[in-house]
């Protein structure tokens, strides 16, 4: 028994030894299998505010 | 059964697509087939299944412009969808309502118990049904025709998107190609057009004091304007007060000029009026005073009568001397205008006299007519008159007349009774003789004494005596009534006489009153006509005096006017004098006025230019101040930026390698599906294709054409004859080639973790020939693990192959035949199978 989004996964796996840049990779997976562009576009989109909210922290700090 | 394995129940639409009423479909059988012609809801059941899982369907979500709205049946409002399952413990009911332009409602009931709703409720469906996402739904539980045919497509590209979409790997090609990462693209892009933007301003920030020390050099030279200016204003002052001095007496000279124009004026036109008067060549004042002395003792003396106490007193009190000339000259002329308005009050006074005297003959003569009227009835009454006093004389008064009527008319009376017993007497008489000659005696009729035949002659006797007397009686009736008749007709011309003869009298004194009154008038005229007459001769008399002394009073006047004209020249002509000698005095001031404006004139621009720099000093300051205020806010904001452009930068690379990956894998992706599934799709084919022809299947990828880097699926079947692998689309029959295909879907469905137990075909092969349709089903009803097997056809041939196929095997089916009404589509059994 096989899920087709769990053997893509194996397979970036193989070729992402980054962990975070497999999580970004898996969870965009995922949310295009849910909510195609739109759910993709709106994780990009919290991401985009994540990683300014922490450049903005660091220059602060 | 398979353990925990989802199983279909029932089905209950309403208001879904085709389906207005509500229509409830048993789904509790092996083989389920939905027969029906095109438009009839067959496909619209399958639909509502898919609907009832995912609240979408395959044309909502895959065709842009169709939403869930339209979904609705176009005669309801609402629609409600319940589906019912179960996995042999529970039994779970999925209801979905939907009304027009309004948000849906999901409810999952769990054996009659209302559990889940909402988001809740969705996420209960994902995870009853094994994870079997909407997009695994489409690839391998409900088969449209397009998709079966597209797997064993000729075209290889064709085939390659159909299988890749059923091994569920088109969501790598769709990863690489979407359009989500445009949201880092773009952000990364702006952060470094702002960057690019601030550059500059921290360039300010690091170059700050040069600009401090500019701002500092602009104030000084702002302040040093600022004296400049004051000490001008100062200046302007003093100029201003001088300058309003100057005007003051600009003004008296404008005056003097204006003065001095005047008195040219009135020169000139002196000059040309006495040129018209060029025959009085001298003019002595005596002469003057001697014609007004003159003038005032003709009006004096021809006018005494005619003017009024307080005119003529006037006249006397005028005062002729050098001095008082045009005074006198004035009152004289003011004296013959009132002695001119006296004239015409006279002639006024003469008019009515005249307008009297008309009045006084009209009166006259008509006093004259009624005169000459009355006259001639009084000629009437003094013959009445005298007839009356006639018959006076003759038959004496009114009284006596009447006294004379009343005794002859009693005489009359007596006269008549005598007549009237006479009468009596004779008939009496006649009678006793009458009877007395026929019997010879008879009592008396008046004394009842006996009469006998001797008394006959005595009654005849009687009777003449009585005829002779009446005669003589009758005479003097006629005489009597004759004398009566005419005194009546004298009483009543007297009587009429002296009706006529009361206005006797009075006609009379009217006559003498009117015939008084005409003399008076007449005298009355006489006395007017002399009045007016006099009145007249005066007037013309008075109107040749004013004549002369107007004639007079004019050349003392015109005499006096050319004599002040002279004088008023002499006059004049020393004032120009005086007035051109002022302005002389006067030109120096206009010169220094001239050079004092000047300098203002100057002062001014010189301030105006002065607040000009300082404006755009404080301008340029205020510039500086802009952007060194702008630098510090750029500079930070810049710092931050960069932070921030690195971060995104490094996402952005992260994500863009992530992207490239997607694409990059898909081969290795495909080789790990094929092997994991080749094995389980050989037992698959071999259970459904009982033929032994072909006993093994084959998918290889190949490199082809431009698609050349991630290649495309070659299916290949081994045949048993001599072993070697052939390509499927070129060798199989169309049918064989169906059969491939629903091997790899339904080895897909077999393989992949989820736990609803169906398959769904719409229209299957409608191309193929009766022996491939019921291999079809005989494939389908073959294998033990297809769970429940739902069919949408318009073919009738299948209700004949599913009951020999079903009947053979044991397995529960059913045919359903759906069909149009104008009520909507509806559902009936048409046939069950055991």
């Amino acid at each position: 028994m096989f899920r087709v989004e769990e053997e893509i996964l194996r397979v970036i796996k193989k070729h992402i030894k980054d962990e975070k840049t497999y999580n970004i990779a898996r969870e965009i997976l995922m949310r295009y299998l849910s909510g195609k562009d739109k759910s993709v576009r709106d994780y990009l989109l919290k991401l985009l505010k994540e990683v300014e909210k922490v450049a903005e922290e660091q220059v602060k700090a | 059964m398979l353990k925990n394995k989802l199983r279909l129940k029932y089905i209950k639409l309403k208001g879904f697509r085709s389906f207005k009423d509500e229509v409830k479909v048993d789904l509790d059988y092996d083989v389920i087939v939905f027969y029906g012609g095109v438009g009839a809801g067959k496909t619209s059941i399958l639909e509502a299944i898919e609907y009832a899982l995912y609240g979408t369907t395959y044309e909502v979500a895959e065709i842009k412009g169709i939403r869930v709205d339209d979904l609705v049946n176009d005669f309801s409002d609402e629609l409600s969808v319940t589906l019912c399952l179960t996995d042999g413990r529970h039994e779970y009911l999925i209801e979905r309502r939907k009304r027009k332009g309004v948000r849906g409602s999901l409810k999952i009931f769990i054996d009659g118990q209302e559990k889940y709703r909402g988001v809740a409720a969705e996420s209960f469906i994902k995870e009853l049904i094994g994870g079997l996402t909407y997009y695994d739904f489409s690839r391998f539980i409900l088969v449209r025709k397009p998709i079966l045919e597209n797997i064993v497509a000729h075209r290889p590209s064709e085939r390659t998107k159909a299988l890749d979409r059923l091994f569920g790997l088109t969501i790598l090609e769709e990863l690489s190609r979407s359009k989500a990462y445009k949201v880092l693209e773009n952000r990364l892009f702006e952060v470094e057009n702002r960057l690019r933007e601030l550059e500059s301003k921290v360039k300010i920030a690091e170059d700050i004091n040069r600009y401090i020390t500019k701002i500092k050099e602009l104030e000084e030279k702002i302040q040093e304007l600022k004296e400049e200016k004051e000490k001008l204003k100062q200046k302007q002052k003093k100029l201003t007060t001088l300058i309003k001095e100057l005007d003051k007496k600009a003004i008296e000279l404008e005056h003097i000029r204006a003065d001095k124009i005047a008195c040219q004026l009135n020169l000139d036109e002196l000059k040309r009026q006495l040129e018209r008067e060029y025959f009085i060549s001298e003019v002595k004042i005596q002469d003057i005073l001697r014609i007004l002395e003159s003038i005032k003792d003709r009006i004096t003396l021809s006018l005494a009568e005619l003017l009024k106490g307080e005119l003529l007193t006037q006249v006397e009190s005028i005062e002729i001397s050098e001095e008082t000339i045009e005074d006198a000259i004035n009152t004289l002329e003011k004296i013959m205008l009132d002695i001119r308005e006296d004239i015409s009050e006279e002639e006024y006074s003469i008019h009515m006299l005249e307008r009297r005297r008309a009045e006084l003959k009209l009166r006259y003569e008509r006093v004259k007519a009624e005169c000459e009227q009355l006259l001639d009835e009084y000629m009437r009454l003094e013959e009445a008159k005298r007839e009356y006093d006639e018959i006076r004389k003759r038959y004496g008064d009114y009284s006596q007349i009447t006294k004379n009527i009343e005794n002859l008319q009693m005489k009359l009376r007596v006269l008549e009774r005598r007549r009237d017993i006479s009468e009596a007497l004779l008939k009496v008489l006649e009678s006793v003789k009458e009877e007395l000659g026929e019997r010879g005696k008879m009592a008396c009729p008046v004394c009842d004494s006996q009469l006998s035949i001797e008394d006959v002659k005595k009654v005849r006797r009687k009777i003449e005596q009585i005829r002779s007397g009446r005669i003589s009686g009758i005479s003097e009736y006629e005489n009597i009534k004759a004398r009566l008749r005419e005194l009546e007709e004298v009483r009543e011309r007297m009587l009429s006489l002296k009706r006529r003869l009361a206005r006797y009298d009075e006609v009379k004194d009217i006559l003498d009153e009117l015939k008084k009154e005409a003399d008076e008038k007449l005298k009355e005229i006489i006395d007017l006509e002399e009045t007016i007459s006099n009145k007249k001769q005066a007037l013309e008399a008075i109107k040749r005096t004013i004549q002369d002394v107007k004639v007079m009073l004019e050349k003392a006047r015109r005499l006096y006017e050319v004599y002040s004209m002279r004088k008023k020249i002499e006059y004049l002509q020393h004032k120009l004098y005086e007035l051109e000698e002022k302005e002389k005095e006067y030109e120096p001031i206009i010169k220094e006025k001239v050079q004092v404006l000047g300098e203002l004139k100057y002062i001014e621009s010189r301030l105006s230019s002065i607040d000009k720099e300082i404006l755009s000093l404080e301008k340029e300051i205020n510039e500086i101040r802009r952007l060194i205020s702008e630098a510090k806010t750029a500079s930070k904001e810049y710092a931050i930026l960069k932070v921030k452009y690195d971060a995104i930068k490094d996402l952005y690379e992260r994500v863009m390698q992530i992207r490239e990956l997607f694409r990059r894998i898909q081969p290795e992706v495909r080789e790990r599906l094929l092997s994991k599934m080749i094995t389980e799709l050989n037992k698959v084919f071999r259970k459904i294709y009982p033929y032994g022809d072909y006993i093994e299947l084959k998918i290889s990828i190949e490199p082809s054409g431009r698609i050349r880097i991630v290649g495309v699926y070659e299916i290949y079947a081994k045949r048993s004859i001599d072993g070697s692998l052939v390509p499927i689309v070129s060798r199989l029959s169309d049918g064989q080639k169906i059969i491939v295909a629903l091997s790899l879907i339904l080895t897909v469905s077999k393989i992949s973790k989820h736990k609803l137990n169906i398959l769904m075909l719409d229209e299957p092969a409608p191309n193929i020939d009766l022996s491939c349709r019921r291999a079809l089903i005989k494939m389908l009803s073959s294998s033990p693990d297809m769970g429940q097997i739902l069919i949408a056809t318009q073919s009738e041939e299948y209700k004949e192959i599913v009951s020999e196929e079903l009947s053979r095997r044991g397995l529960k089916g059913v045919v359903y035949r759906v069909y149009w009404t104008r009520e909507g589509s509806k559902v009936e059994v048409e046939r069950y199978v055991k």
